[in-house]
């Protein structure tokens, strides 16, 4: 493991600016601000891939988006190859983007070929003669048939745009991706097709990637490390096998209790967690995961608990649990 | 599916929709039963017809672009395929109560919650305005709702999607349904929220004695709720039989597929299966499997004959012709 | 890794076939209806049996008949010649006064959408203003400073008409600029203006484009208004409106000198408003996604 990581998140906090209302504007009342991602810090190895998993308002998409230079965090730096990024950065084009609505994210008025080649001569990633044969690689690289090219978005299907769009990211030959719910829009076994194309194409290519996904089933599929986030900070992060089999933070080991398993007898349990998810305008003070914790005490109100440090699996909660959770 | 006189009783229901490329076939002569209290799982991906299916229980396809047909559909002893569009809107909302996948859209953003809920006793029951507060009031509660009697009057968007659906269940709950119909009612929430709808599900049922039909492309969330499962693709029930069957000996080639293509929290990290290709346009099918194309064990016959469900064990039958293939797929096992 | 059977692209001239094919009644009729229209005007020195300036007082204010399809006027002109030389006259005025504002009316209010911030608010003040007043009377004010004539109105409504363009653009951006292809566009790293005009603005013409179809004959009709009203072209040019103007007089006596020409420009605007319906509709399928 090199010591210098691919990508390096720094006490990263993003925050998106409330509209003021009218009587906002006359009471003289300050601009609220949501706290999306709010300190959040973590580094990708080469080759590595990062799963970063949470539930609505967890930030984890909007930390992606700030990588890529989408937003811009108010605070902590982003780093790659151990240089901060600024915005504008040429170095920009080597960390790409997979989205996850297929639908919108191919452009519905170019063929799939025209929008590669666009990449390709814009960048001029090899010589304009040799790009019908470039978009051609690309997309034999990502499955699909060469003649693909001259197909337009509408025309495909939505495991088949995933690809599409996969090869467009690749075209400009990107060291690190970002894919944000790649898979969340698409059928069960398509999604089984895309994982295992991801996983080839990570091995053939040496990708860095962060994999941002709800679906813990899938995270644990694809990442090594994975870091679990709640209302924009991380709870727990650590090598995906610690985290499955050895959660430490009581938000882990919510998520991994609520997921539905193959059982083949019906439920019969009480719902692991209780009440809903607190709004990001409205973050409980303290421990932020306090008000739908099984194990909260008088401290997590008033203290919010910081990263335990430890041996690359760490936690941040004031009882940081030890031992396996049961089967 | 074992019980002499079961609840919701269906055969050779068949939807078909006209459309410019061809005939779709959303469902193709459907059969299958519920029994009073249980729970079926109707499992399938996008295209399978699931959806459809659900639909036309109700006889809510506008009947233009839509053609409904049945042998029968029995429910509580009457028959619905023939039954007038008047006595269709009583059974609706009355008897059989239907959960739609996206909280969202199924609140009217303009009316507060209370209303909604109130507004099928008043239609259905003839209910005072004064008495259908109350009953919505109490149903809120029932359905998890914390102080609902201050809540009762506020508007969709104050609520997140969990507690929406909540309240979209409550509309559903209130006038005592014989039968529940609930479409996806979780995918589009997050985990824990999912986790505490589904067991609120299973609670009300457990009160209630009510059957449930529960439409879901995610299994694991079938296995735990249901008792029976009816496998879907492409307008076929291809498989159906007791959930613990299904998922320990699929008997179907398709149902084996999407079984080892889900990536599983609590097992090892291998490399999935998947179904190569994808699923057909059902305004091309032709007689045979519709499945056969996709199969590693498909032979000329499959593409020939046209499929039905035949019985493997008790109440586990597949449609399949050669479902003792279906064992060497897991040897096979293309990637 | 497989995919399902893939079927070749067919040749351009088959896809141009069931492209048509596909097209709903009204757009089939609109577009039939036009294509005479415009074949109509651009042989109409073929055509035409008459010089459509050339008098003849031994024949004027004759009913429709034979040889003057149409009758004559008080002057003894080919009413039927004058309405298909008309027909040019009134197309050129349709297509400069609809396309050339929706150029940079589309443009700007692309360019607004997708930037937002200060431009987007002072163009959305800009055009709110502007399409506050009537059209017409600030039409007349603009001719009353520069005074009438052709090249005035074109000028007035150069001023005016791409307000609507760049308001219809604007919305469309303002919804594209969320979909994904304009942030994997932004990923890519191309520059803004390539984002905006050549990823935004392709996607964002289609409700400007259905627009146009009905603002081609409005602006017609404006024209031929203006000119009924003295204000624009003048005789002896044989455009529809002027030529209604001549014949208001003749209404009881020669009802076709008036008519003929009115029911030319009726017959365009039904032809525009299906072919307006139909695009309507077929760039709607085209645009969202076949799930």
């Amino acid at each position: 493991m090199s010591p210098i990581p691919t990508l390096a998140v720094d006490d990263v906090v993003v925050e998106f600016a409330k509209p003021r209302s009218l009587t906002d504007v006359m009471t003289g009342a300050r601009p609220r601000a949501v706290r999306a991602v709010d300190g959040v810090s973590f580094a990708v190895y080469p080759g590595e891939t990062l799963g970063l998993v949470g539930e609505s308002g967890s930030g984890k998409s909007t930390i992606g988006r700030a990588i890529l230079g989408l937003n811009r965090p108010v605070r902590g730096t982003i780093s790659f190859e151990g240089e901060p990024i600024v915005a504008r950065d040429k170095l920009r084009r080597r960390l790409q983007m997979v989205f996850q609505d297929p639908y919108s994210s191919l452009n519905p008025r170019l063929t799939i070929g025209a929008a590669i080649a666009e990449v390709l001569s814009f960048h001029k990633i090899v010589a304009k003669a040799e790009v019908p044969q470039e978009v051609r690689r690309l997309l034999s690289l990502v499955g699909l048939p060469g003649a693909m090219a001259e197909r337009r978005p509408r025309e495909l299907s939505g495991g088949q745009r995933q690809r599409a769009g996969l090869a467009r990211a690749l075209a400009v030959r990107p060291v690190f991706l970002v894919l944000d719910e790649p898979v969340a829009a698409l059928d069960v076994s398509i999604q089984a097709q895309i994982l295992n194309l991801l996983s080839d194409l990570r091995q053939e290519l040496g990708l860095t990637m962060l994999f941002i996904a709800h679906e813990l089933g899938v995270v644990r599929h694809m990442s090594d490390h994975i870091a679990v986030m709640y209302l924009g900070q991380i709870m727990e992060t650590g090598p995906a096998k610690a985290i499955f089999e050895d959660p430490r933070h009581p938000y882990t080991r919510a998520l991994l209790s609520a997921v539905p398993k193959m059982e083949l007898t019906k439920r019969q349990r009480q719902p692991v967690t209780q009440g809903d998810i607190p709004s990001p305008l409205n973050i409980p003070t303290g421990c932020r995961f306090r008000t739908r914790c099984a194990m909260a005490q008088e401290i997590c109100k008033t203290e919010p608990p910081q990263m335990t440090v430890g041996e690359g699996h760490m936690s941040r909660c004031h009882f940081s649990l030890q031992g396996r959770r049961e089967p | 599916m074992t019980s002499a006189s079961p609840l919701l009783s269906v055969s050779g229901l068949t939807v078909e929709f006209k459309t410019k490329r061809g005939t779709v076939i959303a469902n193709n002569a459907l059969s299958l039963t519920v029994d009073a209290g249980a729970t079926l799982g109707i499992v399938g991906e996008s295209g399978s017809g699931k959806s459809v299916l659900c639909r036309a229980l109700l006889g809510l396809l506008p009947s233009p672009p839509a053609h409904v047909h049945a042998r029968e559909i029995r429910f509580a002893g009457r028959d619905l395929a023939s039954a007038s569009a008047h006595d269709l809107r009583q059974v609706r909302g009355q008897d059989i109560a239907m959960v739609f996948q996206n909280p969202m859209s199924s609140l009217n953003p303009v009316w507060p919650i209370g209303d909604q809920i109130a507004e099928g006793l008043r239609v259905h029951r003839g209910f005072s305005r004064a008495q259908s507060r109350k009953a919505a009031i109490a149903v809120l509660k029932r359905v998890g709702i914390a102080s609902p009697e201050i809540r009762v009057d506020d508007y969709p968007y104050q609520w997140s999607g969990g507690m929406m659906q909540r309240a979209v269940i409550a509309m559903a709950m209130v006038s005592e349904p014989k039968l529940l119909l609930a479409d996806e009612p979780t995918t589009a929430l997050d985990v824990t929220i999912q986790d505490q709808i589904l067991s609120l599900l299973m609670e009300l049922q457990r009160q209630t004695g009510m059957a449930i039909i529960l439409v879901s492309h995610d299994m694991s969330v079938i296995s735990e709720t249901c008792d029976h499962v009816a496998v879907m693709y492409a307008g076929h029930i291809v498989e159906t039989g007791r959930t613990a069957d299904i998922f320990r000996r699929p008997a179907h080639p398709y149902t084996h597929g999407l079984l080892r293509s889900i990536p599983h929290v609590h097992g090892k990290a291998t490399r999935l299966a998947s179904i190569p290709g994808q699923p057909p346009d059902l305004a091309g099918l032709g007689l045979g499997c519709p499945f056969a194309e996709r199969c590693a064990v498909a032979s000329a016959e499959c593409r020939e004959r046209p499929i039905a469900l035949a019985p493997v064990q008790g109440d586990h039958q597949t449609a399949c012709f050669f479902p003792e293939r279906v064992q060497e797929l897991d040897r096979k096992r293309a990637s | 890794m497989s995919e399902t059977a893939y079927h070749p692209q067919a040749s351009l001239t088959i896809r141009l076939f069931r492209e048509i094919a596909s097209w709903s009644p009204s757009l089939k009729i609109g577009s039939a209806l036009m294509a005479l229209i415009v074949l109509a005007a651009l042989f109409a020195p073929w055509i035409a049996p008459f010089d459509p300036y050339e008098q003849d007082f031994n024949a004027i204010l004759m009913p429709p008949g034979f040889p003057h399809l149409f009758g004559t006027d008080s002057l003894g002109r080919d009413i039927f010649s004058r309405v298909l030389y008309g027909a040019r006259i009134d197309l050129v005025i349709g297509v400069v006064t609809t396309y050339v504002p929706m150029t940079y009316g589309v443009v700007l209010g692309a360019y607004a959408g997708y930037v937002g911030g200060r431009f987007d608010a002072i163009l959305m003040r800009i055009i709110d203003v502007a399409m506050a007043f009537p059209f017409l009377v600030l039409i007349i004010v603009i001719l009353a400073i520069l005074g009438p004539g052709v090249q005035n109105i074109y000028i007035s409504i150069f001023i005016l008409a791409w307000t609507m363009y760049a308001r219809l653009a604007r919305a469309e951006m303002l919804v594209e600029r969320t979909k994904d292809y304009i942030t994997a566009a932004e990923v890519l790293g191309f520059p803004r203006w390539r984002i905006i005009f050549r990823h935004g603005l392709p996607n964002v013409i289609n409700s400007s484009i259905v627009f146009s179809a009905s603002d081609f004959v409005l602006n017609i009709l404006l024209v031929s208004g203006l000119s009924f009203l003295g204000l624009g072209i003048q005789p002896p040019l044989p455009e529809w409106g002027s030529m209604i103007a001549e014949g208001r007089d003749f209404m009881r006596q020669a009802w076709w000198i008036a008519t003929l020409p009115g029911l030319a420009i009726v017959v365009t605007g039904i032809a525009l408003a299906l072919i307006g319906d139909g695009l309507a509709q077929r760039l709607g399928e085209r645009h969202h996604t076949m799930v």
